[in-house]
Protein backbone atom coordinates (compact mmCIF):
# COMPACT_ATOMS: atom_id res chain seq x y z
CA UNK A 1 0.00 0.00 0.00
CA UNK A 2 1.37 3.40 -0.96
CA UNK A 3 1.64 6.22 1.59
CA UNK A 4 -1.15 8.02 -0.27
CA UNK A 5 -3.45 5.01 0.02
CA UNK A 6 -2.52 4.69 3.71
CA UNK A 7 -3.46 8.31 4.31
CA UNK A 8 -6.81 7.85 2.57
CA UNK A 9 -7.50 4.71 4.58
CA UNK A 10 -6.64 6.50 7.82
CA UNK A 11 -8.98 9.33 6.87
CA UNK A 12 -11.74 6.81 6.09
CA UNK A 13 -11.22 5.06 9.44
CA UNK A 14 -11.38 8.39 11.23
CA UNK A 15 -14.64 9.25 9.46
CA UNK A 16 -16.09 5.84 10.35
CA UNK A 17 -15.06 6.30 13.97
CA UNK A 18 -16.77 9.71 14.11
CA UNK A 19 -19.85 8.29 12.46
CA UNK A 20 -19.93 5.37 14.92
CA UNK A 21 -19.51 7.71 17.90
CA UNK A 22 -22.29 10.02 16.73
CA UNK A 23 -24.60 7.04 16.03
CA UNK A 24 -23.95 5.86 19.59
CA UNK A 25 -24.60 9.30 21.03
CA UNK A 26 -27.88 9.56 19.16
CA UNK A 27 -28.87 6.02 20.17
CA UNK A 28 -28.28 7.05 23.78
CA UNK A 29 -30.49 10.11 23.39
CA UNK A 30 -33.21 8.07 21.71
CA UNK A 31 -33.14 5.39 24.40
CA UNK A 32 -33.60 7.86 27.26
CA UNK A 33 -36.08 9.97 25.26
CA UNK A 34 -38.44 7.00 25.10
CA UNK A 35 -37.79 6.07 28.72
CA UNK A 36 -38.92 9.59 29.62
CA UNK A 37 -42.01 9.23 27.43
CA UNK A 38 -42.88 5.93 29.10
CA UNK A 39 -42.38 7.49 32.52
CA UNK A 40 -45.11 9.99 31.73
CA UNK A 41 -47.39 6.94 31.76
CA UNK A 42 -46.59 6.62 35.48
CA UNK A 43 -48.28 9.98 35.95
CA UNK A 44 -51.22 9.12 33.76
CA UNK A 45 -51.55 6.05 35.97
CA UNK A 46 -51.26 7.96 39.24
CA UNK A 47 -53.82 10.45 37.94
CA UNK A 48 -56.35 7.71 37.16
CA UNK A 49 -55.49 5.86 40.36
CA UNK A 50 -55.88 8.89 42.57
CA UNK A 51 -59.07 10.16 40.96
CA UNK A 52 -60.59 6.69 41.03
CA UNK A 53 -59.71 6.30 44.70
CA UNK A 54 -61.42 9.60 45.58
CA UNK A 55 -65.08 9.94 46.35
CA UNK A 56 -67.15 11.55 43.61
CA UNK A 57 -67.31 14.88 45.43
CA UNK A 58 -63.50 15.21 45.41
CA UNK A 59 -62.49 13.59 42.15
CA UNK A 60 -61.45 16.71 40.24
CA UNK A 61 -59.68 18.30 43.19
CA UNK A 62 -57.62 15.10 43.46
CA UNK A 63 -56.84 15.34 39.76
CA UNK A 64 -55.81 18.99 39.97
CA UNK A 65 -53.53 18.21 42.91
CA UNK A 66 -51.87 15.33 41.11
CA UNK A 67 -51.31 17.30 37.90
CA UNK A 68 -49.90 20.29 39.77
CA UNK A 69 -47.39 18.12 41.62
CA UNK A 70 -45.95 17.03 38.27
CA UNK A 71 -45.99 20.58 36.91
CA UNK A 72 -44.25 22.24 39.87
CA UNK A 73 -41.56 19.58 40.05
CA UNK A 74 -40.36 20.41 36.53
CA UNK A 75 -39.22 24.04 37.03
CA UNK A 76 -37.99 23.44 40.58
CA UNK A 77 -35.84 20.52 39.43
CA UNK A 78 -34.39 22.93 36.88
CA UNK A 79 -33.88 25.78 39.38
CA UNK A 80 -32.23 23.80 42.18
CA UNK A 81 -33.01 20.05 42.24
CA UNK A 82 -30.50 19.07 39.59
CA UNK A 83 -27.78 21.07 41.32
CA UNK A 84 -28.49 19.28 44.61
CA UNK A 85 -27.86 15.94 42.87
CA UNK A 86 -24.51 17.09 41.54
CA UNK A 87 -23.38 18.93 44.66
CA UNK A 88 -24.30 16.75 47.62
CA UNK A 89 -22.72 13.28 47.24
CA UNK A 90 -20.59 13.86 50.36
CA UNK A 91 -23.55 14.52 52.68
CA UNK A 92 -24.50 18.05 53.66
CA UNK A 93 -21.55 20.11 52.43
CA UNK A 94 -21.77 20.88 48.71
CA UNK A 95 -18.97 20.20 46.28
CA UNK A 96 -18.37 22.21 43.12
CA UNK A 97 -21.05 21.30 40.59
CA UNK A 98 -21.14 24.22 38.19
CA UNK A 99 -22.34 21.97 35.33
CA UNK A 100 -25.56 21.45 37.28
CA UNK A 101 -26.39 25.13 37.82
CA UNK A 102 -29.33 26.49 35.83
CA UNK A 103 -27.24 29.22 34.22
CA UNK A 104 -24.57 26.85 32.93
CA UNK A 105 -24.09 26.50 29.16
CA UNK A 106 -25.14 22.83 29.42
CA UNK A 107 -28.55 23.66 30.90
CA UNK A 108 -30.15 24.52 27.58
CA UNK A 109 -29.83 23.72 23.89
CA UNK A 110 -26.14 23.02 23.28
CA UNK A 111 -24.75 21.27 20.21
CA UNK A 112 -21.74 19.96 22.12
CA UNK A 113 -23.80 18.29 24.86
CA UNK A 114 -26.30 15.55 24.01
CA UNK A 115 -26.48 14.19 27.56
CA UNK A 116 -27.36 16.85 30.15
CA UNK A 117 -30.88 17.61 28.95
CA UNK A 118 -31.89 14.00 28.57
CA UNK A 119 -30.51 13.03 32.01
CA UNK A 120 -32.04 16.09 33.67
CA UNK A 121 -35.38 15.12 32.14
CA UNK A 122 -35.11 11.50 33.29
CA UNK A 123 -34.28 12.61 36.84
CA UNK A 124 -37.12 15.11 36.74
CA UNK A 125 -39.52 12.28 35.92
CA UNK A 126 -38.10 10.29 38.85
CA UNK A 127 -38.72 13.35 41.01
CA UNK A 128 -42.27 13.69 39.80
CA UNK A 129 -42.83 10.03 40.64
CA UNK A 130 -41.92 10.67 44.28
CA UNK A 131 -44.37 13.57 44.39
CA UNK A 132 -47.15 11.45 42.86
CA UNK A 133 -46.54 8.68 45.40
CA UNK A 134 -47.03 11.24 48.16
CA UNK A 135 -50.02 12.83 46.44
CA UNK A 136 -52.28 9.79 46.73
CA UNK A 137 -51.71 9.33 50.45
CA UNK A 138 -53.02 12.76 51.38
CA UNK A 139 -55.99 13.06 49.04
CA UNK A 140 -59.34 14.60 49.95
CA UNK A 141 -58.14 16.78 52.84
CA UNK A 142 -54.84 18.58 52.10
CA UNK A 143 -54.71 22.22 51.09
CA UNK A 144 -53.36 22.77 47.60
CA UNK A 145 -50.75 25.38 48.55
CA UNK A 146 -49.40 23.28 51.41
CA UNK A 147 -49.41 20.23 49.20
CA UNK A 148 -47.40 21.94 46.46
CA UNK A 149 -44.80 23.11 48.96
CA UNK A 150 -44.48 19.57 50.33
CA UNK A 151 -44.41 17.98 46.86
CA UNK A 152 -41.60 20.32 45.79
CA UNK A 153 -39.73 19.64 49.04
CA UNK A 154 -39.97 15.90 48.43
CA UNK A 155 -39.45 15.86 44.66
CA UNK A 156 -36.91 18.61 44.14
CA UNK A 157 -34.99 18.56 47.43
CA UNK A 158 -35.35 15.49 49.65
CA UNK A 159 -35.27 12.53 47.29
CA UNK A 160 -32.72 14.07 44.94
CA UNK A 161 -30.49 14.87 47.92
CA UNK A 162 -30.68 11.24 49.03
CA UNK A 163 -30.10 10.14 45.44
CA UNK A 164 -26.82 12.06 45.48
CA UNK A 165 -25.87 9.91 48.52
CA UNK A 166 -27.07 6.52 47.39
CA UNK A 167 -27.70 6.71 43.66
CA UNK A 168 -24.62 8.50 42.42
CA UNK A 169 -21.23 7.03 41.49
CA UNK A 170 -19.54 9.27 44.09
CA UNK A 171 -22.24 9.13 46.79
CA UNK A 172 -21.08 8.50 50.35
CA UNK A 173 -23.51 5.61 50.80
CA UNK A 174 -21.84 3.79 47.92
CA UNK A 175 -18.31 4.72 48.93
CA UNK A 176 -18.68 3.89 52.63
CA UNK A 177 -21.44 1.27 52.77
CA UNK A 178 -21.27 -0.36 49.33
CA UNK A 179 -24.96 0.56 49.04
CA UNK A 180 -26.71 -1.09 46.09
CA UNK A 181 -30.06 0.14 44.85
CA UNK A 182 -30.10 -0.02 41.05
CA UNK A 183 -33.87 0.34 40.64
CA UNK A 184 -34.25 3.02 43.35
CA UNK A 185 -36.19 0.92 45.88
CA UNK A 186 -34.76 3.01 48.71
CA UNK A 187 -33.93 6.36 47.20
CA UNK A 188 -37.31 6.76 45.51
CA UNK A 189 -39.87 4.46 47.14
CA UNK A 190 -38.73 4.26 50.76
CA UNK A 191 -38.13 7.99 50.88
CA UNK A 192 -41.46 8.91 49.29
CA UNK A 193 -43.41 6.44 51.43
CA UNK A 194 -41.85 7.61 54.70
CA UNK A 195 -42.18 11.26 53.70
CA UNK A 196 -45.90 10.61 53.22
CA UNK A 197 -46.07 8.97 56.65
CA UNK A 198 -44.46 12.01 58.29
CA UNK A 199 -47.03 14.29 56.66
CA UNK A 200 -50.00 12.01 57.44
CA UNK A 201 -49.27 12.19 61.17
CA UNK A 202 -49.74 15.96 61.12
CA UNK A 203 -52.46 16.06 58.49
CA UNK A 204 -54.90 13.75 60.25
CA UNK A 205 -57.54 11.49 58.71
CA UNK A 206 -60.34 12.44 56.34
CA UNK A 207 -63.59 13.45 58.01
CA UNK A 208 -65.57 10.25 58.56
CA UNK A 209 -62.61 7.88 58.30
CA UNK A 210 -62.80 6.92 61.97
CA UNK A 211 -65.83 6.41 64.19
CA UNK A 212 -65.99 8.14 67.56
CA UNK A 213 -64.46 5.06 69.21
CA UNK A 214 -61.58 5.10 66.73
CA UNK A 215 -62.79 2.20 64.57
CA UNK A 216 -61.69 2.64 60.93
CA UNK A 217 -64.54 3.17 58.47
CA UNK A 218 -64.59 2.33 54.76
CA UNK A 219 -64.55 5.36 52.44
CA UNK A 220 -64.96 3.44 49.18
CA UNK A 221 -63.35 4.74 45.96
CA UNK A 222 -65.90 6.20 43.57
CA UNK A 223 -64.39 4.23 40.67
CA UNK A 224 -62.40 1.13 41.56
CA UNK A 225 -62.02 0.01 37.91
CA UNK A 226 -60.32 3.32 37.08
CA UNK A 227 -58.02 2.81 40.05
CA UNK A 228 -57.04 -0.65 38.78
CA UNK A 229 -56.36 0.59 35.26
CA UNK A 230 -54.33 3.43 36.76
CA UNK A 231 -52.21 0.98 38.70
CA UNK A 232 -51.56 -1.06 35.56
CA UNK A 233 -50.58 2.12 33.73
CA UNK A 234 -48.12 2.94 36.51
CA UNK A 235 -46.52 -0.45 35.89
CA UNK A 236 -46.26 0.27 32.16
CA UNK A 237 -44.49 3.47 33.07
CA UNK A 238 -42.12 1.67 35.39
CA UNK A 239 -40.55 -0.05 32.41
CA UNK A 240 -39.44 3.42 31.35
CA UNK A 241 -38.41 4.25 34.90
CA UNK A 242 -36.26 1.12 35.18
CA UNK A 243 -34.82 1.70 31.70
CA UNK A 244 -33.77 5.11 32.94
CA UNK A 245 -31.89 3.41 35.78
CA UNK A 246 -29.28 1.82 33.49
CA UNK A 247 -26.44 3.62 31.75
CA UNK A 248 -25.99 3.38 28.00
CA UNK A 249 -22.29 3.19 27.11
CA UNK A 250 -21.46 3.69 23.47
CA UNK A 251 -19.69 0.60 22.13
CA UNK A 252 -19.57 -1.16 25.50
CA UNK A 253 -21.77 -3.13 27.90
CA UNK A 254 -24.51 -1.32 29.84
CA UNK A 255 -23.61 -0.36 33.41
CA UNK A 256 -25.81 0.35 36.38
CA UNK A 257 -25.78 3.71 38.14
CA UNK A 258 -22.77 2.55 40.19
CA UNK A 259 -20.64 1.62 37.15
CA UNK A 260 -21.06 -2.16 37.53
CA UNK A 261 -21.76 -4.07 34.32
CA UNK A 262 -25.42 -4.89 33.83
CA UNK A 263 -27.94 -5.81 31.13
CA UNK A 264 -31.46 -4.75 30.30
CA UNK A 265 -32.11 -8.45 29.90
CA UNK A 266 -31.53 -8.91 33.65
CA UNK A 267 -33.99 -6.08 34.33
CA UNK A 268 -36.56 -7.77 32.07
CA UNK A 269 -36.25 -11.16 33.78
CA UNK A 270 -36.52 -9.83 37.29
CA UNK A 271 -39.07 -7.04 36.80
CA UNK A 272 -41.58 -9.45 35.31
CA UNK A 273 -40.94 -12.26 37.77
CA UNK A 274 -41.28 -9.89 40.74
CA UNK A 275 -44.39 -8.33 39.20
CA UNK A 276 -46.05 -11.75 38.94
CA UNK A 277 -44.96 -12.72 42.44
CA UNK A 278 -46.35 -9.50 43.90
CA UNK A 279 -49.77 -10.00 42.36
CA UNK A 280 -50.01 -13.64 43.39
CA UNK A 281 -48.82 -12.86 46.93
CA UNK A 282 -51.40 -10.11 47.38
CA UNK A 283 -54.15 -12.29 45.91
CA UNK A 284 -53.20 -15.11 48.28
CA UNK A 285 -53.40 -12.75 51.24
CA UNK A 286 -56.43 -10.60 50.36
CA UNK A 287 -58.33 -11.75 47.23
CA UNK A 288 -58.81 -7.99 46.68
CA UNK A 289 -58.02 -6.52 43.23
CA UNK A 290 -56.91 -3.21 44.76
CA UNK A 291 -54.23 -4.97 46.78
CA UNK A 292 -53.39 -7.28 43.87
CA UNK A 293 -52.41 -4.34 41.69
CA UNK A 294 -50.69 -2.63 44.61
CA UNK A 295 -48.96 -5.96 45.16
CA UNK A 296 -47.70 -5.84 41.58
CA UNK A 297 -45.97 -2.56 42.37
CA UNK A 298 -44.74 -3.88 45.70
CA UNK A 299 -43.34 -6.95 43.94
CA UNK A 300 -41.32 -4.80 41.55
CA UNK A 301 -40.02 -2.60 44.39
CA UNK A 302 -39.10 -5.72 46.37
CA UNK A 303 -36.68 -6.77 43.63
CA UNK A 304 -35.73 -3.28 42.43
CA UNK A 305 -32.53 -2.73 44.43
CA UNK A 306 -30.88 -5.90 43.06
CA UNK A 307 -32.64 -6.09 39.73
CA UNK A 308 -29.31 -6.48 37.96
CA UNK A 309 -28.17 -9.67 39.70
CA UNK A 310 -31.09 -11.59 41.25
CA UNK A 311 -31.85 -15.09 40.03
CA UNK A 312 -35.37 -14.68 38.57
CA UNK A 313 -37.07 -17.26 40.86
CA UNK A 314 -35.64 -15.29 43.80
CA UNK A 315 -37.17 -12.12 42.32
CA UNK A 316 -40.48 -13.98 42.12
CA UNK A 317 -40.27 -15.09 45.76
CA UNK A 318 -39.23 -11.72 47.19
CA UNK A 319 -41.92 -10.08 45.06
CA UNK A 320 -44.48 -12.46 46.51
CA UNK A 321 -43.34 -11.61 50.04
CA UNK A 322 -43.71 -7.94 49.12
CA UNK A 323 -47.23 -8.59 47.88
CA UNK A 324 -48.11 -10.30 51.17
CA UNK A 325 -46.57 -7.82 53.62
CA UNK A 326 -47.94 -4.68 51.98
CA UNK A 327 -51.64 -5.22 52.85
CA UNK A 328 -50.62 -6.30 56.36
CA UNK A 329 -48.65 -3.08 56.80
CA UNK A 330 -51.51 -1.03 55.35
CA UNK A 331 -54.04 -2.55 57.73
CA UNK A 332 -51.71 -2.06 60.69
CA UNK A 333 -51.28 1.64 59.86
CA UNK A 334 -55.03 2.12 59.49
CA UNK A 335 -55.60 0.62 62.94
CA UNK A 336 -53.06 3.07 64.36
CA UNK A 337 -55.34 5.93 63.31
CA UNK A 338 -53.33 7.04 60.27
CA UNK A 339 -55.41 7.46 57.14
CA UNK A 340 -53.19 6.62 54.17
CA UNK A 341 -55.87 6.81 51.46
CA UNK A 342 -54.03 4.69 48.86
CA UNK A 343 -51.57 2.69 50.95
CA UNK A 344 -48.59 4.77 49.80
CA UNK A 345 -46.57 4.12 52.95
CA UNK A 346 -47.06 0.38 52.80
CA UNK A 347 -46.66 -0.03 49.03
CA UNK A 348 -43.71 2.32 48.57
CA UNK A 349 -42.23 2.82 52.03
CA UNK A 350 -42.41 -0.74 53.34
CA UNK A 351 -41.89 -2.61 50.05
CA UNK A 352 -39.04 -0.23 49.14
CA UNK A 353 -37.41 -0.85 52.55
CA UNK A 354 -37.82 -4.60 52.05
CA UNK A 355 -36.34 -4.29 48.55
CA UNK A 356 -33.18 -2.63 49.89
CA UNK A 357 -32.80 -5.45 52.43
CA UNK A 358 -33.34 -8.02 49.68
CA UNK A 359 -30.19 -6.72 48.00
CA UNK A 360 -28.33 -7.23 51.31
CA UNK A 361 -29.57 -10.83 51.56
CA UNK A 362 -29.29 -12.00 47.96
CA UNK A 363 -26.66 -9.70 46.47
CA UNK A 364 -24.32 -9.97 49.45
CA UNK A 365 -20.65 -10.09 48.44
CA UNK A 366 -20.94 -8.73 44.90
CA UNK A 367 -17.96 -6.43 44.31
CA UNK A 368 -18.52 -2.78 43.61
CA UNK A 369 -16.67 -0.81 40.96
CA UNK A 370 -13.62 1.16 42.07
CA UNK A 371 -12.74 1.39 45.74
CA UNK A 372 -16.29 1.06 47.17
CA UNK A 373 -16.79 -1.89 49.55
CA UNK A 374 -18.69 -4.97 48.39
CA UNK A 375 -22.45 -5.18 48.87
CA UNK A 376 -23.34 -6.29 52.41
CA UNK A 377 -26.45 -6.78 54.53
CA UNK A 378 -25.17 -4.23 57.04
CA UNK A 379 -24.63 -1.63 54.31
CA UNK A 380 -28.11 -2.23 52.96
CA UNK A 381 -29.73 -2.08 56.40
CA UNK A 382 -28.04 1.21 57.23
CA UNK A 383 -28.91 2.51 53.77
CA UNK A 384 -32.58 1.57 54.18
CA UNK A 385 -32.74 3.31 57.58
CA UNK A 386 -31.07 6.41 56.13
CA UNK A 387 -33.64 6.49 53.31
CA UNK A 388 -36.54 6.08 55.75
CA UNK A 389 -35.26 8.89 57.97
CA UNK A 390 -34.41 11.10 55.00
CA UNK A 391 -38.06 10.82 54.00
CA UNK A 392 -39.81 10.86 57.35
CA UNK A 393 -37.99 13.69 59.15
CA UNK A 394 -38.40 16.42 56.48
CA UNK A 395 -41.99 15.32 55.82
CA UNK A 396 -42.90 15.47 59.49
CA UNK A 397 -41.15 18.77 60.25
CA UNK A 398 -42.31 20.62 57.13
CA UNK A 399 -45.92 19.52 57.59
CA UNK A 400 -45.76 20.52 61.24
CA UNK A 401 -44.73 24.01 60.15
CA UNK A 402 -47.48 24.18 57.54
CA UNK A 403 -50.01 23.01 60.10
CA UNK A 404 -48.96 25.83 62.42
CA UNK A 405 -49.41 28.28 59.52
CA UNK A 406 -52.86 26.83 58.74
CA UNK A 407 -51.71 25.78 55.28
CA UNK A 408 -52.04 22.04 55.70
CA UNK A 409 -55.56 20.78 56.24
CA UNK A 410 -58.81 21.55 54.46
CA UNK A 411 -61.45 22.63 57.01
CA UNK A 412 -63.84 19.86 58.04
CA UNK A 413 -66.94 21.65 56.71
CA UNK A 414 -65.34 21.90 53.27
CA UNK A 415 -64.47 18.21 53.38
CA UNK A 416 -68.11 17.40 54.15
CA UNK A 417 -69.35 19.59 51.30
CA UNK A 418 -66.77 18.23 48.87
CA UNK A 419 -63.67 19.90 47.47
CA UNK A 420 -64.89 20.01 43.87
CA UNK A 421 -67.98 22.04 44.68
CA UNK A 422 -66.00 24.50 46.78
CA UNK A 423 -62.97 25.18 44.66
CA UNK A 424 -63.06 23.56 41.20
CA UNK A 425 -64.90 25.50 38.49
CA UNK A 426 -65.84 22.44 36.39
CA UNK A 427 -67.88 19.33 37.26
CA UNK A 428 -66.68 15.75 37.00
CA UNK A 429 -69.79 14.01 35.67
CA UNK A 430 -72.95 15.30 33.96
CA UNK A 431 -75.04 13.55 36.58
CA UNK A 432 -73.02 15.04 39.39
CA UNK A 433 -75.37 15.70 42.28
CA UNK A 434 -72.96 16.68 45.05
CA UNK A 435 -73.51 13.54 47.10
CA UNK A 436 -73.28 14.00 50.85
CA UNK A 437 -70.79 11.17 51.44
CA UNK B 1 -31.52 38.59 23.69
CA UNK B 2 -31.94 36.62 20.47
CA UNK B 3 -29.37 34.53 18.66
CA UNK B 4 -26.06 34.09 20.49
CA UNK B 5 -24.31 32.80 17.34
CA UNK B 6 -23.30 34.22 13.96
CA UNK B 7 -22.63 30.83 12.36
CA UNK B 8 -23.47 27.16 13.02
CA UNK B 9 -19.83 26.24 12.46
CA UNK B 10 -18.38 25.17 15.83
CA UNK B 11 -21.45 26.41 17.70
CA UNK B 12 -22.07 24.98 21.18
CA UNK B 13 -24.57 26.73 23.49
CA UNK B 14 -27.26 28.02 21.14
CA UNK B 15 -30.13 28.88 23.46
CA UNK B 16 -31.65 32.35 23.53
CA UNK B 17 -29.29 34.80 25.14
CA UNK B 18 -26.60 32.17 25.81
CA UNK B 19 -23.86 34.77 25.32
CA UNK B 20 -25.24 37.13 27.98
CA UNK B 21 -25.16 36.34 31.68
CA UNK B 22 -27.46 39.34 32.26
CA UNK B 23 -30.05 37.92 29.88
CA UNK B 24 -29.82 34.46 31.45
CA UNK B 25 -30.14 35.93 34.94
CA UNK B 26 -33.21 38.00 34.06
CA UNK B 27 -34.96 35.08 32.33
CA UNK B 28 -34.21 32.75 35.22
CA UNK B 29 -35.48 35.26 37.75
CA UNK B 30 -38.70 35.79 35.79
CA UNK B 31 -39.24 32.02 35.61
CA UNK B 32 -38.75 31.71 39.40
CA UNK B 33 -41.27 34.51 40.01
CA UNK B 34 -43.73 32.88 37.61
CA UNK B 35 -43.43 29.67 39.61
CA UNK B 36 -43.99 31.30 42.98
CA UNK B 37 -46.87 33.65 42.05
CA UNK B 38 -49.42 30.91 41.24
CA UNK B 39 -48.53 29.20 44.51
CA UNK B 40 -49.32 32.38 46.44
CA UNK B 41 -52.51 32.76 44.42
CA UNK B 42 -53.48 29.18 45.27
CA UNK B 43 -53.16 29.88 49.00
CA UNK B 44 -55.23 33.08 48.62
CA UNK B 45 -57.90 31.34 46.53
CA UNK B 46 -58.25 28.53 49.04
CA UNK B 47 -58.48 30.94 51.94
CA UNK B 48 -61.26 32.86 50.16
CA UNK B 49 -63.37 29.85 49.16
CA UNK B 50 -63.05 28.19 52.56
CA UNK B 51 -64.14 31.38 54.26
CA UNK B 52 -67.09 31.70 51.89
CA UNK B 53 -68.10 28.09 52.56
CA UNK B 54 -67.95 28.63 56.32
CA UNK B 55 -70.18 31.71 55.99
CA UNK B 56 -72.84 29.91 53.92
Amino acid sequence: MTPEEMAKLAEKVEQLQKSHDMAGTINMEIFYWWCIGLMVAIHAGFLAYEMGASRMKNVLASGVKNILAFAFIIPTMYFFGWWIYGAMPNGFIPIAATDFLPWDDNMGPNLSDNATGIFWAAFTLFSATTASIFSGAVLERIRMSGFIILAVLLGSVVWIWAASWGWHPEGWMLKQLGYHDVGAAGVVHTIAGFFALGVLINLGPRVGKYAADGTPQQLPPHNMPMTLVGLMLIIVGFFGFLGGCIIYNNGAQWTNIYGQQATLSAFAFNTLMAFGGGIIGAYWKTKDPFWMMSGALAGIFSAAAALDVLYPPVAFAVGMIGGIIVPIAGEWLEKKGIDDAVGAWSVHGVAGFWGVLVAGIFAWGYPNAGDAPAISFFGQLVGAVVCALMGFVPGYLASLGLKAANLLRVPDDVQVTGLDKVKVPSRSYPEFLAPAE
Amino acid sequence: MGSPIDSWEGAAAIFTGANSSFSIGVCLLIAVVLTVLPLIDSARHEGDVYKKTAEE
